[in-house]
């Protein structure tokens, strides 16, 4: 089983992850926002981050991916992005289908199922190391 | 004073080139002031021979303003306003008609032109139709722009809105995947905390329903205003009253200081929320055992309350911030603490409704200090009563 970093400032969608991670078995540790998120996974060096991408301003989660994938510790974690942002800019984040353009591996639709959300870790979980 | 010069294209249309120089010679050098937008202008006159040339130039340059032939060799005047410019509302133009009859001008207006000038004319007949082109262009682009703005300024609150209500959706969908699944097995009882986290949630969204339409009702003006005279001390003591219950959980003691005989013309439900908001504030964002001091006091022509807390406070950065809608300021302190980040906003719509003024001073760690300014009115024996002149604050 592994080490996720949750990364949200919904103290609601924290408990929601932290729920169904620890009843899959893994470790959990969480943060409210991107500094401190950042900042633990550094010592966590966590196996997992999920971030969410729309914290205290709207591009919080998006900028903590960017630290993250420039930190030489830490820049190879696999990041689970959580996204509401499609219905909400229209066209002007075409997320979803373009994770090119961001540093992230995967993403999951608010509202989460706990079994999709289930899937895609362990999906990226199983991915061999780049 | 007039801080921009600003360059507008002008063309002339014309297959007579007597027309054509004369038109560029007499405008070559005008310039115009504009004083409601404060700016001055400038034109850049182009000249063309044929509605084809100008046509196929419009590809790269479009001027602001056409003076256009009616009669071209070619494609018309006509049918260059009907076809082509009829698809750049933005180009204001003026049909040079060479027989000054009344059919083509009506003709030429209903085509979108905005003026015509009657050959022959004078070069004071083409200055004051160009002036009255320019101030018609300037006047539609400053209108232009604030649409623009206003659209742009839609948007984001529709996204923030947006977010805002999703949010607490979200969260109780999450809840109720985990009851779902019998994630904490199939005692009922442990799924209390979720169930109260649920109802919160859906609880602070409705508020913020009932706040936006506040808000709303308030702005668009809505809502009836009933201003009557009101003693500012009673208003302070209904809002402490209001927040004992909070404050006694947190062991926080709240203190008014009132100068006596304060008053103010205002409407009581609208006194109601700037008081209530500064003073849930003070206590939300206050530490246990904290102290809250409201002081009510005359400024010469102004009454002000003054809200000091000893809360976590806030940083020069997040102070700035304050007063627009849905601005909460996250961090360790306030995460739990539920609110929509509407009550300073409308706090600070309702001061400016009454001519009055917020401000800020805050110090992390220390607390922070909200003051409200408002119209004063004298209290006299005759409050509640017929004493008291009614003042229009429409
Ligand atoms: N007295 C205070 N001390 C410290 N922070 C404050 C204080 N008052 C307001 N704030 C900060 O400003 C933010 C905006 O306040 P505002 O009253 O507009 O919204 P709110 O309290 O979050 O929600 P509500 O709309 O329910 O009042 C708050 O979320 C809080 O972070
Ligand atoms: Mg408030």
């Amino acid at each position: 089983m592994a080490n996720i970093l949750c990364i949200d400032d919904d103290m609601d969608v924290i408990e929601f992850l932290t729920l169904t991670l620890k009843a899959a078995g893994h470790t959990v540790e969480t943060a409210p926002d991107g500094k401190a998120g950042f900042a633990k996974a550094l010592t966590f060096l966590p196996d997992l981050i999920v971030l969410d991408v729309m914290m205290a301003n709207t591009t919080e989660g998006v900028g903590t991916a960017f630290d993250i994938r420039g930190n030489e510790k830490i820049r190879h974690t696999p990041i689970l992005m959580l996204t509401s942002i499609n219905q909400e800019f229209g066209n002007a984040f075409k997320l979803q289908s373009d994770s090119s353009s961001l540093p992230v591996d995967d993403f999951v639709e608010k509202p989460i199922a706990s079994k999709t959300l289930l899937e895609k870790v362990s999906r990226l979980l199983a991915k061999p190391k780049a | 004073m007039y801080s921009e010069l600003e360059t507008l294209k002008l063309a002339v249309v014309d297959d007579e080139l007597g027309i054509r120089l004369g038109v560029s010679s007499i405008l070559a050098d005008m310039t115009m002031d504009i004083p409601d937008v404060g700016c001055r202008i400038r034109l850049q006159v182009s000249s063309w021979a044929d509605g084809e040339s100008f046509v196929g130039s419009l590809d790269s340059n479009v001027p602001q303003i056409v003076l256009l032939d009616s009669k071209l060799p070619g494609i018309g005047g006509m049918e260059i306003l009907e076809g082509t410019l009829s698809k750049r509302p933005d180009v204001v133009t003026i049909m040079i008609t060479a027989y000054a009859t009344l059919e083509s001008a009506v003709r030429a207006t209903k085509l979108g032109a905005y003026d015509f000038l009657a050959k022959p004319f004078t070069p004071e007949e083409l200055r004051v139709t160009v002036r009255k082109a320019i101030h018609h262009h300037v006047l539609a682009a400053q209108a232009r722009r604030l649409m623009e703005e206003k659209r742009t300024v839609r948007f984001q609150f529709i996204s923030v809105l947006a977010h805002e209500l999703k949010s607490p959706i979200n969260a109780v969908d999450g809840y109720l995947d985990l009851i779902r699944n019998r994630m904490l097995g199939d005692e009922l009882a442990s799924y209390d905390g979720m169930i109260e986290r649920s109802s919160l949630r859906i609880a602070g969204m409705r508020k913020l329903i009932n706040d936006l339409l506040d808000l709303t009702r308030i702005e668009s003006g809505q809502r009836i205003r009933n201003p009557e005279p009101l003693v500012l001390e009673d208003l302070a003591r209904a809002a402490l009253e209001g927040q004992e219950n909070a404050a006694r959980e947190q062991g926080i003691r709240i203190d008014l200081t009132a100068e006596p005989g304060l008053s103010i013309h205002a409407d009581r439900m609208e006194m109601e929320m700037i008081f209530n908001n500064l003073v849930s504030n003070a206590v939300k964002y206050n530490r246990p055992g904290g102290t809250v001091q409201v002081t009510l006091s005359r400024r010469e022509d102004q009454v002000e309350v003054q809200v000091t807390d000893t809360g976590w406070g806030m940083s020069a950065e997040e102070t700035a911030r304050l007063f627009s809608d849905f601005v909460r300021i996250k961090n360790e302190h306030t995460r739990d603490i539920p609110g929509s980040g509407l009550g300073l906003s409308l706090v600070k719509k309702l001061s400016s409704l009454y001519g009055g003024s917020v401000e800020v001073e805050s110090e992390p760690g220390v607390g922070s200090c909200f003051r409200v300014r408002l119209p004063f009115q004298l209290s006299s024996a005759g409050i509640g009563g017929a004493v008291l002149k009614e003042t229009d604050h429409g």
